[in-house]
């Protein structure tokens, strides 16, 4: 059984060389009157050792049919590329949300159209009318013959001896000492990526004085504002007077809890004012803001890797990976009614890293 | 012509071959052979044989999604603007009107809002970026439970496996740019991770993100990281990893036709090229499908970058996950010395446990050429089951990432499962010290199991399900022998691979053997014994087990005999 798909489809385009010999001898023979060219000891293709026969093989009328179908997944393909345009034309997402989304999804569909036509047609053209023969190729070994070994050996070491190296050390040496120091340059120009540490870590703009203010409205926060069991995120500055890098250390939580339940740490009996207290935001384990309050429960969580903060018991940690409890902010009430911090924080806020001790 | 060689004769491929090439076409190829020596290497390469086996083309789809990367990465480019200056949004989403942001973010808005197709290309971007690594991950697993890692291939596998980890860094990069809530949220946890390095910790961080966090430097910077170096050093390697393929050749999976020495399979062209042609556009319509109907990394809902607030259910992108949840499952140490601190708490999750898994990962072609003394080349895949130390082990490296992929979902676990999030929590830390080992128990229990079932069909033949009476009334189920290639198929004769795992204490001549006395040696052969060895039954219905007992009488009485002298 021959197959035709493949010639028709394939060669007859460049017809036009005048070498073609009539088509029942092409198919029929199997010494073709082949140009002097193309003769060679190897055959053209890998040998078949299992020839695959397809129905489309069989039955021209099948392959047409084959054909037709492959034609319409292109065309698909072409009419999708047109809706692209024209949804791309027609639709502005500026407009709305709603036409943002009715953008995007036209697009896509149009473009997964587009591209999926032309991927069904062609992947259909291979599997109904191009041959899938198994064909067999022999593994030619990688490795080299013993004397190509050899020989590449004594290349490398005959050309090593050129170079004098190994005779005169002073230009090995030299030569070393030269290529070593090289590398430094490149390490030491990243020494600019950023400042040293020093003591950046450890400080904060909360110090004696400084006002909570809401973190939102920049208004300082009054003693009454908030209701019992409540909290807010309170900074020493409005947010935009503050550099980014100082805004990220200055967050505080300022929670007044229920009359009677704080316990203070030995030490900081006075540091809460009132039933308020407030703790640095920033986690001590790699410092996500420990953003929900259970307010029942008095538990402080970082929704980031879940580090819960007992907040009466000076925000100790009972569960999580955090290993230290939350830095607690000395406040009181100056006598407009606002809250000050007394101090700043004892402790670095944050993070734990190797030089804090 | 192809019948000269004395090879069954298929009528149509041939025939097909047999028109002669136009002249036009000559000459073209005339020409560039004149000057660049071509026409060889364009039929031998024109000719290569391609294995077809559908898990080989995992890899292909890492490859198209990549080129989809670069393809929608370079339009993003145009309109991405990766600025830390603080502007106020005046486009068309309205929510965010006349809020603070970066540069930044406000160009990922507008992207999103007021360039047409922006947001098309940009979830293209992100579901591309998912499904290349996700390919990749599938890729290398089918790469490790093979063993076609194994030489000639371990460069290759290095190479992949380099393509694995800066594909990580990449997504990491990539996703923490447009500086919105949880991409903000990250990399907070990156600047954190990075302190936690004992000595040069903070000198790290500083020095990577220009100063303190957030510092003024890290976007710019990871900009060029994500679009120029990054994609730089994969270009490189994904066209070394093909280049070493193509000359290595695929390995295939065997049959009666398939063995060591050669390669069944379609010629590269046209069909083989064709079909991956046709493949490439089928990756991307999925993908472009997926950023048309799904929504993916919807920053306007997270809203920018604010140090002081953060999203509850913050999850990275998965190939990240399980890194977080390896954070989230550490027990809080932390240690001080001499004014010192380690926060073990993240320096093992975060930079301890990663490097031990993925030096495993990467020297295992190695590791296991030294325990088995395998020197020999390797053309045919393995079935997993017929290597079941090999599956096992790579199993339990799976086992270690899924669960802490899933640890680090353990809040959305309990929240959807109504249980307590550090009963959760729990629950993992468990799972993770003892979960693995059970794994690998349990696969390779499996493998042997169906080890066995493969020997005994090659053996007597499959159960047909006809049971027949004799004319004695008896009742038999006819057994069906099992094709030849049905039998290749098996690969049962490549289940064999390591040296024996120890020699004899004492060997023929009465000379007792070094190996049996040097440390390393006996643990490498209590290694190779327990994972390399088959450990069942050989066809001729005999047990491997058995046969040790049957030899360890000689070997006792070798050592008797030399004993008496």
């Amino acid at each position: 059984v021959d197959r035709r798909e493949g010639e028709e489809g394939g060669m007859n385009e460049h017809d036009t060389s005048g070498h073609a010999e009539p088509t029942g001898s092409r198919r029929l023979s199997a010494h073709p009157a082949t140009p002097a060219a193309l003769v060679e000891a190897e055959p053209t293709r890998p040998p078949v050792i299992e020839p695959v026969i397809r129905p489309q093989d069989a039955d021209p009328a099948r392959a047409k049919r084959s054909e037709r179908i492959i034609s319409l997944f292109f065309l698909l393909s072409a009419l999708g590329t047109v809706a692209f345009i024209a949804a791309y034309v027609a639709v502005h997402p500026g407009n709305s949300t709603y036409d943002a989304r009715t953008s995007n999804i036209l697009l896509g569909v149009c473009l997964g159209v587009t591209l999926g036509g032309l991927a069904a047609g062609i992947i259909a053209w291979v599997r109904w009318l191009m041959p899938a023969h198994e064909t067999l190729q022999e593994r030619h070994g990688m490795a080299s013959s013993d004397n190509d070994l050899e020989a590449a050996a004594q290349v490398v070491m005959t050309g090593f001896q050129e170079t004098g190296l190994p005779r005169r050390s002073l230009l090995k040496r030299s030569l070393g000492l030269s290529l070593g120091l090289l590398a430094l340059p490149p390490v030491v120009l990243l020494r600019d990526l950023g400042p040293l540490p020093r003591k950046t870590l450890r400080t904060t703009l909360w110090k004696a004085g400084s006002p909570l203010l809401n973190s939102e409205t920049g208004k300082a926060v009054k003693l009454g504002d908030l209701e019992i069991g409540s909290f807010t995120t309170v900074v020493p500055q409005p947010v935009e007077q503050m550099s980014e890098e100082d805004y990220a250390k200055a967050p505080v939580l300022l929670i007044r809890l229920e009359p009677g339940i704080n316990d203070p740490a030995p030490g900081r009996e006075n540091w809460a004012y009132q039933d308020h207290v407030a703790y640095s935001k920033i986690c001590t384990h790699v410092g996500c803001p420990v953003g929900l309050y259970q307010k029942q429960s008095h538990k402080l969580l970082c929704p980031c890797h879940q580090s819960t903060f007992l907040v009466p018991e000076a925000c100790k940690v009972i569960f999580g990976p955090a290993a230290r409890s939350l830095p607690q902010l000395p406040i009181t009430v100056n006598s407009d009614g606002e809250f000050v911090a007394v101090d700043g924080f004892d402790q670095p806020v944050g993070p734990s890293f190797w030089e804090r001790g | 012509m192809n019948n000269n060689d004395g090879h069954p004769q298929p009528s149509s491929a041939s025939a097909a071959a047999n028109k002669p090439a136009p002249t036009a076409l000559k000459k073209a190829i005339a020409e560039i052979d004149e000057r660049f020596g071509t026409a060889s290497f364009l039929k031998r390469n024109l000719n290569k044989v391609f294995p077809d086996h559908w898990s080989f083309m995992l890899g292909e789809i890492a490859l198209y999604s990549f080129i989809v990367l670069l393809l929608s990465g370079t339009f993003l480019t145009f309109f991405f603007r990766p600025g830390t200056n603080m502007v106020v949004y005046h486009g068309s989403y309205v929510p965010l009107q006349n809020v603070s942001m970066t540069e930044a973010f406000e160009s990922t808005l507008r992207l999103s809002f007021d360039i047409r197709g922006g947001l098309l290309m940009r979830q293209i971007h992100h579901w591309a970026a998912l499904l290349f690594m996700a390919a990749i991950v599938c890729h290398m697993c089918r790469i490790f439970f093979t063993g076609a890692f194994r030489k000639p291939r371990e460069t290759n596998w290095l190479i992949g496996f380099g393509l694995m980890t800066l594909g990580i860094f990449e997504g990491f990069c990539g996703y923490s740019l447009p500086d919105d809530l949880l991409s903000g949220t990250g990399l907070r946890i990156a600047y954190g991770v990075a302190e936690s390095i004992p000595i040069v910790g903070t000198y790290v961080a500083q020095f990577a993100f220009g100063g303190q966090f957030p510092g003024p430097d890290l976007i710019p910077r990871l900009y060029v990281v994500h679009i120029l170096l990054i994609p730089g050093i994969l270009l490189g390697l994904i066209t070394a990893h093909m280049l070493i393929m193509w000359h290595q050749k695929h390995t295939q999976w065997p049959d009666a036709h398939r063995n060591n020495t050669n390669v069944v399979g379609a010629p590269f062209y046209p069909a083989f090229m064709a079909k991956t042609g046709g493949f490439f556009f089928a990756v991307f319509a999925v993908i472009a499908f997926l950023a048309g109907i799904v929504q993916i990394n919807p920053v306007w809902l997270y809203g920018p970058y604010n140090p002081a607030q953060v999203g509850a259910g913050s999850q990275p992108d998965f190939y990240i996950g399980w890194l977080e949840g390896a954070l989230r499952m550490m027990p809080n140490w932390e240690t001080n010395f001499l004014g010192h601190t380690v926060s073990w708490n993240v320096l093992f999750p975060a930079v301890i446990l990663p490097g031990i898994l993925f030096t495993v990962l990467a020297i295992y072609p190695a590791l296991e050429a030294w325990v088995t003394k395998d020197t020999a080349m390797h053309n045919i895949c393995d079935r997993p089951r017929n290597k079941p130390g090999r599956t096992a082990f790579g199993a339990t490296m799976l086992a270690y990432f899924a669960i802490l992929l899933l640890a680090g979902g353990n809040d959305l676990i309990s929240d959807h499962f109504h249980v307590s999030l550090y009963a959760t929590t729990w629950f993992f830390r468990v799972v993770f010290l003892f979960g693995p080992p059970i794994v690998f128990w349990i696969t390779r229990r499996i493998c042997l199991g169906l080890q066995r079932k493969d020997l005994h069909s090659a053996e007597h033949g499959f159960e047909t399900g006809r049971i027949v009476m004799l004319p004695n009334g008896e009742f038999i189920e006819v057994e069906a022998a099992l094709t030849e290639d049905q039998v290749a198929r098996m690969g049962l004769q490549y289940r064999q691979q390591s040296a024996p795992a120890l020699p004899p204490a004492v060997d023929e001549h009465g000379v007792r053997s070094p190996a049996r006395h040097n440390p390393i040696e006996k643990v490498r052969g209590a290694l190779g014994g327990f994972l390399y060895e088959p450990d069942v039954a050989e066809p001729n219905g005999r047990d491997d087990h058995h046969d040790e007992h049957a030899e360890q009488p000689q070997v006792t009485s070798g050592t008797t005999d030399h004993e008496r002298h």
